[in-house]
């Protein structure tokens, strides 16, 4: 009996030691980064090395610099996007892409944009770009409002038919607004096949936000085949501009007057909220808690946390330590009961930015269903009369407009937010054409719940 | 001195021999190709632009080092085969020939028909250690995501193990307590996992509950090196030991009579079980079915010595469920467990109902 105790005993010891060490290898195997990190602020220029002084055209100005880079008069430290073919040197080979850029003939072009860790990178594309391919509604939208549609060859699931409308010639690849099955990933190589041809895809646009679907499997097969991976974080309104200007810029010169109107519109928009916002201190900001998705509450680095402060608002972590902890990082957590927010029910508003399509037949039903679908989880809030929602599709100049209006609205009237979507709806976009202000969902809070339900 | 008359003739015996060797090669003749084909077909119908006999091509080039044109229909062939295809076919082969090794293990160890990898708790306590993760983000090593739920629950799978080792010292275990024991701790660890599958969201608990299903999506190469270690050197050992396996099937009385210390050997075979089947769900998820019906399969065909039942039974598992994840990429849609349990339990009532001893039925 002891000797049979004494191997059972070490059995069983053999057997922890044994699982340990498999975990260990497991650990070895399997054991991968996390990234959750937040995306570089890029600045809101045309993102195109050529583009010498940084504004939002490519042009004359931008060949005389780096004429006189060239010449000796102008330092090339000075002007970093002057080095058109990234060679490391400012030399006639620069001049020659810069006008090719211009004259809009065929060349490579090096976009700035960011890597799939949100850091800032340089990809090579073929200019003018076609055959793209676009994933992720915050990139999506401003590729589609600067007529990109024309320009793409197939794309993952359209969850909005109207406003997406001018990519319905392309191939579905199947998959969904927020992911890429294996199925869509076999789809899209197959489109590349295709297109052999005609150079295969041009470039795979990814909204940063949806960075997580675009596997490291996938990167390897896009490095493979050489395919750009041209990534920003649209979601912030003023990244925006700089993508809708610089993926209008690169489809070529009819996109391009279409990206440089939006862009300069949109700065213009902007600019007015800025210079009415600016100077005001902590102490008379308002407060805001941004969601997303009906329930999703954005942590505190998600890019949706950017809006609130370029129309002069305070994001409530900052005025709240526990919220702050417990909302630390850079995505969205689902509210997980409906009194998930009932800690925090001193921000002054709760912005809910909310995707929904354009052609909308009856706003006010569609504004009751919205707001009674998940107002369990808001109405026990002393700010709940204060939720507003956003539509997270309007073009970003928009969005700030009619968050502007929101918060201030001693400031900023709903009359000049609607004149700033009107302006849009009348600038040529796509996915705005033969809409008004009654088939476009804009914003809305309380006051407009109330009036629409009754 | 006097002749006794044999019940058949001398030539009779032979031809019944030869049969029986006949019968064995099919078989086994027969699993190769099943399993060949199905790596085909598996591959055809992931990436549908190529033929079966290009999708053979692209494989054995991408074996022997053929490149092709790059972004060619070929090239992104090779790519996707090579890396989303044939890893799941690999798995497929390995789970299946793994948990139906274990199977056989099982049903002479424990002298039970309706034995399988999971009739000691393993499945219950690979379940709470991936839906620990999945839920409370709870793991062992401190990793999240992927990492995190495979390396729970394959800890989470040896704890029953662990348990009926260090139990066995204390009790007299007799297959039947084994059984008995496997199944309180089962419900042990079904009432955690129930517990924290209530208390959570809609799509946290579809994620938990999916994992329990068994599945190959997303299984990459990645996640076959751990598989084949453990599944090579495993079925090796059950190899080694199926003469013993012989011994331990004619009951704890014949086999001590015999020589073999069967509650030593119990124990041995479970700890090797535990870690074969371990190495599996970790990655898959619970896959039911291959384990009780491949060996009853095989024993139809090569009679009930486990020198033969074996490894058979890891060529009949593993065609068994690269079938099954053949059906369900291409017609299903479904997880690969869910297709096993409507393949095998048709399959399992069929063998109870046509049970006899002539083709080596041991019940």
């Amino acid at each position: 009996m002891s000797s049979m105790t004494k191997t059972q005993n070490t059995v069983a010891a053999i057997a922890v030691v044994a699982v340990i060490i498999i975990a260990g290898v497991g650990i070895y195997f399997f054991a991968g980064s996390h990234n959750d990190s937040s995306a570089e602020k890029l600045s809101s220029s045309l993102l195109v090395y050529g583009n010498a002084n940084e504004d939002l055209v490519m042009d004359s100005s931008d060949t005389a610099i780096i004429q006189d880079i060239i010449d000796g008069k102008k330092s090339f430290a000075d002007y970093p996007m002057a080095d058109a073919n990234q060679d490391g040197n400012v030399t006639a080979d620069d001049l020659t892409v810069v006008k090719a850029l211009i004259a809009g003939t065929s060349t490579t072009a090096y976009v700035q944009c960011l890597d799939l860790s949100g850091n800032s990178t340089v990809v090579a594309v073929a200019y003018p770009m076609k055959n793209v391919v676009p994933f992720g509604t915050n990139i999506v939208e401003p590729f589609l409002y600067v007529g990109g549609g024309a320009y793409t060859a197939g794309y993952f699931v359209s969850s909005y038919k109207n406003l997406e409308a001018s990519m319905s010639g392309a191939i579905n690849l199947g998959g969904s607004a927020r992911t890429i099955s294996d199925v869509a990933w076999k789809n899209f190589m197959q489109l590349d096949s295709s297109l052999e041809s005609s150079g295969g895809i041009g470039a795979l646009l990814v909204d940063y936000s949806a960075k997580s679907q675009i596997t490291d499997s996938y990167v390897s097969d896009l490095k493979d085949a050489g395919i750009p991976v041209i990534t920003y974080a649209s979601a912030d309104q003023v990244q925006e501009i700089a993508t809708a200007l610089t993926l209008g810029f690169l489809c070529g010169k009819t996109t391009e007057k279409l990206g440089l109107s939006y862009a300069e519109l949109s700065l213009k928009v902007y600019n007015e909220i800025q210079s009415k916002v600016y100077q005001k201190t902590d102490e008379n900001k308002v407060s805001v808690i941004n969601l997303t998705m009906y329930i999703y509450v954005c942590q505190n680095d998600s890019t949706f946390n950017q809006s609130p402060q370029y129309v002069g608002a305070l994001c409530y972590y900052n005025i709240n330590s526990a919220f702050k902890t417990a909302y630390a990082g850079s995505n969205s957590v689902k509210m997980e009961a409906t009194d998930a927010l009932a800690n925090y029910d001193d921000a002054d508003y709760l912005i809910n930015n909310r995707s929904l399509d354009v052609g909308q037949t009856d706003i006010d039903a569609a504004m009751v269903e919205i707001w009674d679908k998940y107002i369990s989880y808001f109405q026990n809030l002393d700010d709940y009369k204060n939720l507003v929602y956003i539509n997270n599709l309007l073009p970003g100049a928009c969005k700030l407009a009619y968050l502007a209006a929101a918060l201030y609205p001693d400031q900023f009237s709903d009359s000049w937010a609607d004149s700033v979507m009107q302006s849009f709806i009348d600038g040529g976009y796509a996915p705005l054409e033969g809409q008004t202000l009654s088939t476009i969902f804009t914003s809305f809070d309380y006051d407009d719940y109330v009036a629409a339900k009754a | 001195m006097t002749t006794e008359t044999l019940p058949c003739s001398k030539e009779d015996l032979v031809q019944k021999y030869h049969r029986q060797i006949v019968r064995k090669c099919i078989l086994i003749a027969a699993v190769i190709v099943g399993i060949v084909l199905t790596v085909g077909l598996l591959s055809v119908s992931t990436y549908d632009s190529i033929s079966l006999t290009e999708a053979y091509q692209v494989i054995w080039g991408h074996i022997t080092g053929v490149s092709y044109e790059p972004r060619s229909n070929l090239w992104w062939a090779d790519r996707y085969i090579w890396n989303r295809a044939l890893p799941r076919a690999v798995v497929a082969i390995l789970a299946g020939a793994s948990l139906a090794a274990c199977g056989a293990l099982m049903q002479s160890i424990l002298a039970n028909p309706l034995a399988d990898p999971y009739s000691t708790g393993i499945s219950s306590g690979a379940c709470f250690g991936a839906v620990a993760a999945i839920i409370v983000g709870v793991s062992y090593a401190d990793l999240a995501g992927e990492a995190g739920i495979v390396t729970n629950a394959f800890i989470g799978a040896l704890i029953p193990a662990l348990m009926i080792v260090l139990l066995a010292e204390r009790i007299h275990m007799t297959p039947a307590t084994m059984i008995l024991i496997g199944t309180a701790i089962s419900y042990f660890f079904n009432s955690l996992v129930t517990f924290m599958m209530v208390t959570t969201d809609a799509d946290t608990l579809k994620s938990a509950y999916l994992w329990q299903i068994g599945s190959f999506d997303g299984l990459t190469w990645s996640s076959v090196p751990v598989m084949l270690a453990v599944t090579v050197v495993g079925c090796t050992a059950v190899l080694w030991l199926s003469a013993k396996l012989n011994v331990a099937s004619l009951g704890d009385n014949t086999a001590i009579s015999l020589g073999l210390d069967i509650r030593k050997f119990r124990i041995m075979c479970l700890i090797l079980m535990s870690f074969m089947t371990a190495a599996v769900i970790a990655f898959t998820g619970i896959i039911g079915f291959v384990g009780i019906i491949a060996p009853h399969l095989v024993r139809i065909f090569t009679g009930a010595d486990n020198r033969f039942v074996v490894p058979t039974s890891m060529g009949v598992g593993a065609l068994l469920l690269s079938i099954a994840d053949y059906i369900a990429l291409s017609f299903a849609d479904l997880p690969v467990g869910v297709i096993m349990a409507l393949i095998g339990s048709p399959i399992f009532f069929i063998l109870i109902i046509w049970q006899r001893k002539s083709t080596g039925a041991i019940y």
